[in-house]
């Protein structure tokens, strides 16, 4: 009976939606790039936060521009917005952070620090904002946050560990973790506007040509803000980024580009797209240009694809 | 042999000497011990709270002598931190203002005694005010979940809340301001819920809605005139961008500005060309003691946000006078910018009328996030002006405020760890001449290793503030503000 009851209990009240948020914003907070794929491929995700998490991994794990489109994209599916209502999403500042764009990923923090009810002080967000004051070289204030977690059960080790290293440059430089993530830091000055992160990505890459997380997304932001021009642009630097042919994504809008042009742009010179893709968009055009259009069709034929992303969302 | 002999017994006589119960001492040690706050050779007023320090040498046992006029005071502690009594600490204080307390420390670790070089704590016969009023933030960037307006008693470690977000939930307070350090006329900002501005006067709280007018804001910081009669207040259309690398975080950017002065008797908001210009950015007022000059920063208009970082604001004044409430046609301009090469923001006159003390930027005028800020002097009676060295540090230093009797000085400074803002006080004499700040003293000397929130415009104030938080939160929640009127042209 008391089983039956807590069975009906979960059902009705449990707040599913959250819970699997939640498990996206852990794990992306864990570095688990691998288990968010898995978790989305098996189901994807429709909210905002996990799809940010979900093109984060991607993008880790350098396969953003293969299947970014495998999944329900938006305009805003790469970065959340800046909300000064509510409390600031722990996963807000993860993308800036991967990124190597620490300043923003500093102000996330100290936003969910700060918008936490009854500011319960999230041992995340603390420890967020002592990585960053690290990579900064502001040891001063990072040794203040990490003294509270040096006294926490599960973050003791890690903060007395960062907290022996303090001060000493050649360590700090020479780590395997701290050493790498200074390396992403831009080289360049400039100023957090949401509405123009290309140019922030832009900044990182001429910084660190080498920062494929970046790459993969200001290609990935080209594409969905639609914006063909930029994005050959990027593909100019594909070769030299270790890209030797184009991922999927790319093919695709390369394949759309191609049918709107006389001829080939000169960035694709070189780039062979695909005949499956090439097939694929002869079907796409079909349907769409049909008569009496059938979006359901669509949807159910190209509904993974970037031409349906470019026609119908947004 | 005999020299070796005499060296042995010489030797020999020493370790003994200086051996007392199996402990080593070693007195030979030439400095003074390292201690946290820096409380080393400060002036302080008689009427402050404990300055009880952290010993930041390795050590078991702490003896601690405090020697006075006429007065020696042991102390010992187990650990290493360094507490003293309240009401002992009062005695003392009260007994030697005007003289030097010597403070001596001899610290064990395990069989080794050391004896470290005494250190001086000036005590000035002359009083601070009895409270300081300050809110306190998170250092965060849009968001704010808690903050408040607190008062703390500068005789104790006593701190009571003005007003906070418990009783007004997302509500940003600011920019409290008082009428010559007196808490009976206090006016200070709320933001978003519940917004307006809080006008407490002669025992009467009201609410009002300055946005008057032509004005294109509310009502922002605040002046009051001497004469508790008018509050100059700027109005300014702030934005804030975010650095993407370095330790500059931040920068607030004054979009557009004008200064207005409020008739709090007829509820006017009063203008002058002067003040309102199109050309100019107008911000920081503030009364000298005598009423009669209105001085405040001025810059000369460019495109923003483009060119916030080549703005220079100037020192300048105005007259004013307090029978008409007319403002003078013409402005002075004390300290140009441009010849500075600097900007000057944070205008405050000692009550005495004496000094000024003005912050300098690099640019801008909200020096917060400007770690170059400086606090400078400008001596009225002279028309010198200079940097404040002993006061400034490598980080910002700024929001000052001056005790009634023009001898004491609260500043927030960033200097502890570049991202939070502490309270530091100092004595600056009738020359001019500033002594070595300290933090604003706790009970616990780790405090401010683990706090969380900055100190924002630490305001001096003679007596507590003697409304109360539900008071306010009544007017704030309940009452209907008062709309101000703008000038009728009388």
């Amino acid at each position: 009976m008391l089983s039956a009851f807590t069975i009906a209990g979960i059902a009705n009240f449990g707040d599913f939606k959250t819970e699997v948020v939640m498990t996206y914003e852990n794990l992306a907070y864990m570095e688990e790039w691998d288990e968010i794929i898995k978790k989305a491929e098996k189901e994807p995700p429709d909210d905002p936060v996990s799809m940010a998490a979900l093109n984060l991994a991607l993008a880790k794990r350098r396969a953003l521009s293969e299947k970014m489109f495998h999944f329900d994209q938006g305009a805003n599916t790469l970065f959340i917005g800046y909300e000064r209502r509510g409390m600031t999403p722990f996963i807000t500042g993860e993308p800036y952070y991967q990124l190597g764009l620490y300043n923003f990923a500093q102000m996330f923090a100290m936003e969910t620090i700060e918008s936490t009810p009854d500011v319960k002080y999230p041992v995340r967000s603390f420890k967020r904002m002592a990585e960053t004051f690290i990579i900064n070289r502001q040891y001063d204030i990072a040794q203040k946050y990490l003294q509270p977690l040096s006294r926490t059960l599960f973050y003791r080790r890690w903060a007395n560990e960062c907290i022996s290293l303090l001060n000493d440059e050649e360590r700090i430089n020479s780590h395997p973790y701290w050493g790498e993530m200074r390396k992403l830091r831009s080289k360049y000055d400039f100023y957090y506007n949401y509405d123009q992160l290309d140019l922030a990505l832009r900044y990182l890459l001429v910084s660190n040509p080498g920062n494929n997380t970046a790459y993969e997304y200001l290609m990935a932001y080209y594409l969905l803000n639609k914006d063909f021009d930029h994005f050959l642009a990027g593909i100019s630097i594909a070769r030299e980024s270790g890209y030797n042919e184009l991922p999927l994504a790319w093919q695709e809008a390369a394949a759309y580009i191609a049918t709107r042009l006389p001829q080939l742009p000169p960035q694709l010179a070189g780039f062979t797209i695909r005949d499956d893709v090439k097939n694929n968009i002869r079907s796409y055009a079909q349907l769409f240009s049909a008569e009496k259009q059938d979006t359901t069709r669509i949807k159910k034929e190209f509904g993974k694809t970037y031409w349906y992303y470019l026609h119908f969302r947004e | 042999m005999k020299k070796i002999s005499t060296i042995i017994l010489i030797m020999s006589v020493l370790i003994i000497s200086c051996q007392q119960n199996g402990i080593k001492i070693e007195k030979d040690i030439n400095r003074t011990p390292s201690i946290f706050p820096d409380y080393k050779d400060v002036t302080i007023p008689y009427n402050i709270a404990p300055l009880n320090f952290r010993v930041e040498e390795e050590g078991d046992e702490l003896h601690v002598t405090v020697t006075g006029k006429g007065q020696k005071t042991e102390l010992n502690f187990r650990d290493n931190k360094v507490l003293f009594r309240e009401k002992k600490w009062s005695r003392l204080l009260k007994n030697n203002s005007g003289n030097d307390l010597e403070i001596s420390l001899r610290v064990r670790h395990k069989d080794t005694m050391k004896v470290y070089r005494p250190f001086r704590i000036h005590v000035s016969g002359e009083q601070a005010d009895d409270y300081l009023v300050y809110r306190l933030i998170m250092p965060g960037f849009q968001n704010w979940n808690q903050m408040g307006i607190y008062q703390r008693s500068l005789e104790s470690f006593k701190e009571e809340t003005v007003i906070d977000s418990r009783v007004l939930p997302g509500t940003c307070m600011n920019c409290h301001s008082f009428a010559m350090n007196d808490p009976e006329n206090m006016v200070f900002h709320l933001r978003e819920s519940y917004g307006g501005t809080i006008l407490y006067r002669n025992g009467l709280l009201e609410k009002l809605n300055t946005k008057a007018g032509k004005m294109f804001g509310n009502a922002a910081f605040p002046a009051w005139h001497p004469s508790g009669n008018y509050i100059a207040f700027s109005i300014n259309r702030m934005n804030q961008i975010f650095h993407a690398t370095g330790p500059h975080r931040a920068a607030a950017i004054d979009m557009q500005s004008d200064m207005f002065v409020y008739d709090i008797e007829r509820n006017e908001m009063l203008t002058s060309p002067v003040l309102s210009s199109g050309e100019n950015f107008e911000t920081f007022p503030c009364f000298s003691p005598d009423g009669s000059t209105l001085y405040y920063c001025s810059a000369q208009a460019v495109k923003m946000p483009e060119k916030f970082n080549t703005i220079k604001y100037s020192l300048c004044s105005v007259s004013f006078d307090q029978m008409t409430g007319r403002l003078g046609e013409k402005a002075d301009t004390l300290v140009s910018g441009r010849e500075l090469n600097k900007s000057i923001s944070i205008p405050r006159i000692s009550p005495d009328g004496r000094f000024l003390m003005f912050n300098v930027s690099d640019y801008g005028c909200f020096p917060a996030y400007n770690p170059e800020a400086d606090l400078w002097l400008f001596d009225l009676e002279s028309g010198d002006y200079r940097p404040l060295e002993i006061l400034n540090s490598d980080n910002v230093d700024s929001w000052h405020s001056w005790s009634l009797n023009s001898r004491w000085t609260a500043f927030s400074s960033r200097r502890d760890d570049g991202l939070y803002s502490n309270i530091y006080l100092a004595f600056i004499d009738e020359k001019g001449t500033a002594h070595k700040p300290f933090i604003l003293p706790q009970k616990d000397p780790s405090f401010y290793d683990t706090f969380l929130f900055s100190f924002n415009v630490p305001e001096f104030i003679k007596s507590g503030i003697r409304t109360d938080i539900y008071e306010i939160e009544k007017v704030a929640k309940k009452t209907p503000a008062v709309q101000v009127m703008s000038e009728s042209g009388h």
